[in-house]
């Protein structure tokens, strides 16, 4: 009896491995069907790739041949990028988002400049003259950008970062732009005083993200609110005929804006649970309605502001406004940022780079990005007599789902992979790029309680509250997407530099009446002691230099 | 001769104990020794995915970044405060627990007590830290409390204050484990003598002469060998807990030395780096449990080897 058992228990085990060592084959050889197959590790959290394929997804297998593996990281992206390279299987194609450097310096990308020459029909009509700022610092192409601009046209309708004040302080104050930085802030502090209360809730006239790598909404205030378009790490100003990297970290407008934001800590009305709360806490603290104003990027709150916007009562979202510090000249918005610091690439293990190079190139083609962003004619956009695409009623609904445009329709995972900037135009000169960009679909979706702002303040889009760009940075914006070598002495002061301001800046905000000079004082000695910092100046210059070089000089 | 035929002849008795110890001593060979070797990358400045040999050599400079590093003897300050911390009131509270569940009368209230008591153990830090942050928020429950009472005035920013983050981690700790960590000692004190107790009883001694003669000394062996296993890993002070709890304005006080090597060196890619500091935190750990154990036979006490 006992040895019955036995033999059965090892029995079951037997057929348990074998039946799953046999699943997961037939599940490898489900997926070929007939079409190559290439796989691909995108750095971007999405559910897994639908079993019965997608909209998107199927018509791009028709149209190339190729099916596509896909794997995403879980939680981490970082440690995922550490493992992938310390065991040195790479996918046939990978995009690992701003950790590719670390990809680069491992070897795992093939240059693509000879599969350019050889087979890149599409990839020379997007890059054009300026291909040359995709080169690498050994000048060769490793990857296709995320984002790229195609052409000279721009076609804005969201302004990108701000000051964000919520509506109904504009409203109560008669729609006004604020003179300056201190005039707002007066004017949030006011408004507070009106109405001491939300729902229940103490009313805080600011607030600002700092959890984890988004804290550049705290971090970056300086910049942004001496007027800088985003460059991320550091202004670049025009001096001498030259852009020049100067850095906000412990300047004067840094100096200033926390002295600003102190004064609404002195008046009590900071949020100052802010400084220890996570992304998440900060979307519900946004959602509660009672916070009136804060400087972030517009894509990070978004959700949250769609949301509010749809809710009663109607005035609880905010509108991004270019105010500036008082002595600081307005120019906020860039140019659109060729993002090449990220992008999908062949790796050295691919077996097939010439077939792998012609599907990237495919993507890159105007019928991908048109399917991509706009679906198909009929069924997701038509055109009126003027060959201008729009969408209907109908369609707007359908892709105002983003679950389904997501994982039915299959945008989410070709989306950012070798895309054309969404505000840019197609070669008709006419449709920009991505629906959002597209007036007419911009006005179908505008809320009334949009529009009430908008006829309010005169402007068409929320992209006319800015002033346009100052074109001259085309040639290198932005400045962050310069990527420091992983693990150098630029990296590690870097990180030191961030690491003192997150300490420093909430003291700096928070300092008792009359104490913010000490504060600052102790901030500067902690900083001037950090080394290498000219080397980092140094390193992001020479880089920028490189990259007006590259695309024809001053 | 014979002691050889023996040998073998118990060798080949147990043949089938030894069969299945194979893949233990296997697991532990791979897992344990073999990584020994990945030590040579702290001598060097190792760039992954490239042969051994073209790798640079640069001797001890990663160890001489490492102590020359202001960042580094914070997070080992920290590391230790915060162990030390855990340890006693981890240890004080377990106990305490222990006697208090052995001393009630067996029944649906002391099951009820220990279960409600070692629940926390089984919550994941993620969540826990969770708990705690919003306790401890201005508008939580913990300031509801205090300004309830009057006991201050003005709602505080509990996580924001670096000379409280070592105590909150210490408190947090012991809400999340002395229940658990109570149940080795209620075992241990099951072991203990019944007749011992009745003695103590017919001598006249109250409760608390019991639990201080009799309980105490019960289960002072397993409280010793824990604490010689505690002792090793002071260096050990946890990584789930800071890493969730902490933030900008208390970070010179919850950088532990986990964090540290993730941020310095695996998240820079500095692999060499990190596997310096990871030297030098085993070589720690060994010193101070060899130190603890010898100390414990010299006062004659359990020891571990």
């Amino acid at each position: 009896m006992k040895k019955q058992l036995k033999i059965i228990s090892m029995l079951t085990l037997l057929t348990i491995i074998v039946a799953g060592s046999l699943y997961a084959r037939g599940d490898q050889d489900a997926t070929a069907g007939g079409l190559k197959q290439y796989t691909i590790f995108l750095g971007r959290p999405a559910e897994d790739y639908p079993k019965e394929g997608t909209i998107l997804g199927n018509w791009i297998e028709e149209k190339t041949g190729v099916r596509l593996k896909w794997e995403f990281p879980v939680g981490d992206l970082r440690q995922k990028v550490g493992l992938i390279i310390a065991g040195g299987d790479y996918p046939d194609l990978i995009d690992c988002r701003n950790e590719n450097q670390a990809l680069y310096d491992a070897g795992a990308f093939i240059p693509l400049d000879d599969l350019i020459e050889k087979y890149g029909v599409n990839a020379k009509k997007l890059y054009g003259k300026r291909i040359d700022m995709l080169r690498k610092d050994d000048g060769h192409i490793y990857w296709f950008p995320q984002l790229f601009p195609y052409g000279d046209k721009v076609q804005r309708t969201y302004e990108s970062l701000g000051l964000y004040v919520q509506k109904r302080v504009l409203k109560e104050f008669g729609w006004p732009i604020p003179k300056n930085l201190n005039e707002a802030f007066d004017m949030l502090i006011e408004y507070c005083k009106r109405h001491p209360e939300t729902d229940g809730n103490k009313t805080y006239a600011y607030t600002a993200l700092t959890a984890g790598w988004r804290e550049f909404a705290l971090t970056n205030a300086p910049h942004v609110f001496s007027g800088h378009p985003n460059d991320g790490v550091a202004d670049v100003d025009w001096v001498g005929g030259k852009w020049k990297v100067l850095p906000y970290w412990a300047n004067e407008a840094a100096y200033k804006v926390y002295k600003l934001y102190n004064k609404i800590h002195l008046a009590g009305l900071y949020d100052t649970e802010s400084f220890v709360m996570d992304y998440d806490q900060y979307l519900a603290k946004l959602a509660s309605g009672s916070i009136l104003a804060f400087c972030d990027q517009h894509w990070q709150f978004e959700r949250v502001r769609n949301l509010l916007r749809d809710q009663e009562p109607k005035d609880r979202w905010w509108v991004g406004l270019p105010v500036v510090m008082e002595g600081y000249k307005e120019n906020l918005e860039g140019p659109l940022d060729a993002q090449v610091s990220e992008g999908v690439g062949i790796t050295v293990d691919c077996k097939d780079p010439v077939g792998a190079f012609k599907y990237l190139d495919f993507l890159l083609s105007e019928e991908c990005q048109i399917a991509k962003q706009w679906g198909f004619q009929g069924t997701d956009f038509e055109i009126d007599e003027n060959g201008l695409y729009y969408r209907t009623p109908e369609q707007i609904e359908r892709w105002d789902d983003t679950k389904f445009i997501d994982y039915k329709f299959g945008q989410r995972y070709w989306i950012e992979i070798c895309g054309w900037h969404h505000s840019s135009c197609y070669s008709d000169g006419k449709n920009a790029v991505s629906h959002r960009s597209q007036p007419a679909v911009f006005y179908a979706r505008l809320k009334d309680t949009e529009k009430e702002v908008l006829d309010a303040y005169g402007k068409k889009t929320w992209y006319d509250f800015f002033n346009p760009p100052d074109m001259r940075r085309a040639k290198y914006f932005p400045l962050w997407t310069i990527k420091l070598p992983t693990g150098g002495v630029e990296d590690i002061c870097l990180k030191r530099i961030e690491e003192i301001r997150r300490k420093y800046i909430p003291l700096l905000i928070m300092a008792e009446p009359g104490k913010y000079d000490a504060v600052w004082k102790e901030f500067l000695d902690v900083f001037n002691k950090i080394p290498d910092k000219e080397k980092l100046v140094a390193y992001y210059q020479k880089n920028l230099d490189d990259r007006v070089e590259m695309s024809g000089g001053y | 001769m014979n002691s050889k035929t023996s040998f073998i002849n118990r060798l080949l008795n147990q043949r089938l104990l030894l069969l299945m110890s194979v893949p233990f001593v296997i697991h532990i060979i791979l897992f344990r020794y073999v990584p020994v070797f990945g030590w040579v990358m702290a001598f060097q400045n190792y760039k992954p995915n490239r042969p051994m040999l073209d790798q640079q050599w640069v001797g001890f400079e990663q160890f001489t970044n490492l102590f020359g590093d202001y960042q580094f003897l914070y997070a080992l300050r920290n590391t230790l405060a915060m162990s030390a911390i855990k340890l006693v009131m981890g240890t004080i509270f377990a106990v305490l627990v222990a006697i208090m569940v052995n001393e009630t009368k067996r029944g649906p209230f002391k099951r009820t007590v220990q279960t409600i008591s070692y629940l926390p153990h089984f919550i994941s830090w993620v969540v826990a830290a969770n708990l705690v942050l919003e306790f401890l928020a201005p508008n939580g429950l913990f300031n509801d409390i205090l300004t309830g009472i009057g006991i201050v005035d003005e709602r505080v920013l509990w996580m924001g204050k670096p000379e409280l983050f070592w105590w909150i981690i210490g408190w947090s700790h012991v809400w999340k484990t002395c229940g658990f960590g109570a149940i080795i000692y209620l075992a241990a004190m099951t072991g203990i003598d019944p007749q011992l107790y009745e003695a103590a009883d017919m001598d006249g001694a109250g409760r608390l002469r019991r639990i201080w003669h009799i309980t105490l000394p019960g289960i002072k062996p397993v409280f010793v060998i824990l604490l010689i296993m505690n002792i090793g890993q002071l260096l050990e002070a946890g990584f789930e807990q800071q890493f969730l709890l902490k933030n900008g304005l208390v970070q010179d006080y919850a950088e532990v030395f986990t964090i540290y090597i993730l941020r310095y060196g695996l998240q820079m890619y500095r692999y060499s780096y990190a596997a310096a500091a990871g030297i030098f935190k085993s070589v720690v750990s060994i010193l101070l449990l060899f130190t603890a154990n010898r100390i414990s036979k010299k006062l004659g006490e359990e020891t571990l080897m």
